[in-house]
């Protein structure tokens, strides 16, 4: 995939799509099973894609019935008509197109590899290309990858998840990100600080992790060294858990039958180019050291 | 009716309605320091902002009593400063979010969110105003 040039991309839970480089994310919610996220620019255009997984038999035209029905009702609410068309383009695939006070272009498809059924659809005002820029953007939208990782994607941070880890929480703010998932005891977190001219402007980058993150790192014996990262500063985290309070956790885990996260790794750096820190850390057991393949699939700019 | 209550509202400004600007309109605004406050860069580069007390009565009794100074001082940090400089009245927010964009190599989505607030928090404590459409609004 290609995230450079006038396109960036915009994803949540391994759902991702390619949208024109002004345009970002601007609502998500629900979870792997079902959910939804919204990209738009400032003009009005927005993409929206939700997402449920379904049995493995799925009348494709009933769900779509239900949706466009579902948008009939709430036009004749706001008194506005309501007018659709629906093409079958093959086998697994409708396309469709509505107009109300607004205009959409869609397409719901199901997929046997993530068995979700997937509705994407571009809407834009009356006088906007819709069609022309729903050809470019609903073809580039993929649900799923070939090795089970999820792709997030957002603010021009890409980054994808291991297999079997799942969103726990995530902060979606002006200049700070962290998305954090969990595996059992299992724990990666995924951080993002804006203005990293500013906040290392008095403080070296070691001090100022120390400050500002490691999330439960009071629960590991930790070592911190200085690397290069490709010419960039950075950071190498690791740790083990020890003193008596981490040891009674680790034994609580061991009671649900979960191999304790006894082991802490990650990475700290700095991107000049895109004037921004990055972390990743992993609490883990022995074994599932997951860090460096994240690592390799976070574009930072 | 309206005309009663513009007239009433002159007197009570509590009774006023804000005026609600669409996105085009406050993105084209202008936000223009409030002229009464003095302010300067400092040796660090970070604007000071000096607001003058209140010269009333109880302000007057209030001060003497408690020895508070005749200003109040504000340090703005460094990204606030840049943005304080830009509010000179000439640049739009529109320009503003964009000079911040650039040198700060932030996000257009994300710089607007926070600029924005950043600017809507100025204006709540009457440190700037927004001219909008030639006029002042504050």
């Amino acid at each position: 995939m290609s995230y450079k040039g006038k396109h960036t991309w915009v994803g949540w839970q391994g759902v991702v799509a390619q949208v024109p480089a002004d345009w970002s994310l601007s609502a998500v919610n629900g979870s792997e099973n079902s959910g939804y996220f919204r990209a738009d620019n400032a003009a009005g255009l927005m993409l929206e894609v939700k997402w449920q997984k379904v049995g493995k038999q799925v009348d494709l035209h009933r769900k779509l019935d239900e949706y466009l029905n579902d948008l009939r009702r709430r036009a004749r609410k706001r008194r506005a008509d309501f007018e659709h068309k629906i093409k079958s383009k093959d086998a697994g695939m409708l396309t469709f197109t509505w107009r109300s006070d607004r205009k959409a272009q869609g397409r719901l498809w199901h997929c046997a590899e993530s068995n979700r059924v997937v509705i994407a659809q571009l809407s834009g005002g009356p006088s906007d290309d819709v069609s022309g820029l729903a050809s470019v953007v609903l073809p580039t939208i993929e649900d799923h990858t070939e090795d089970g990782w999820r792709t997030w994607a957002m603010y021009d941070l890409v980054a994808e998840s291991p297999p079997g880890y799942s969103l726990e929480k995530q902060q979606l703010m002006a200049g700070y990100i962290q998305l954090a998932f969990r595996k059992g005891s299992n724990r990666l977190i995924i951080e993002r600080w804006g203005l990293a001219n500013v906040v290392l402007k008095n403080q070296a980058l070691r001090e100022w992790f120390n400050q500002r993150a490691g999330h439960d790192m009071g629960q590991y014996r930790s070592s911190i060294e200085e690397v290069d990262f490709d010419g960039e500063r950075g950071l190498q985290v690791s740790g083990r858990r020890s003193g008596i309070q981490p040891m009674l956790k680790s034994a609580s885990e061991l009671l649900t039958l979960r191999k304790p996260a006894a082991c802490l790794d990650g990475y700290v750096w700095v991107c000049e180019e895109s004037n921004k820190v990055y972390s990743i850390q992993s609490m883990h057991s022995k074994g599932e050291d997951i860090l460096d393949q994240v690592l390799e699939r976070i574009e930072c700019h | 009716m309206s005309a009663v209550y513009n007239t009433v509202s002159q007197y009570l400004p509590f009774l006023r309605k804000k005026p609600v600007l669409s996105r085009d309109q406050a993105l084209r605004s202008k936000p223009t320091r409030n002229p009464l406050l003095e302010w300067a860069r400092g040796e660090d580069g970070d604007v000071r902002l000096r607001i003058p007390r209140r010269k009333d009565l109880v302000a007057r009794f209030l001060c003497r009593m408690f020895r508070a100074p005749d200003y109040k001082e504000i340090v703005l940090d460094e990204v606030g400063s840049d943005i304080w400089e830009l509010c000179d009245g000439e640049n739009g927010v529109e320009a503003v979010v964009s000079t911040m964009c650039r040198k700060y190599k932030l996000n257009r989505r994300e710089c607007e969110t926070s600029v924005a607030a950043y600017l809507k928090m100025l204006g709540d404590r009457r440190l700037i105003g927004f001219q909008v459409g030639g006029k002042r609004k504050k």
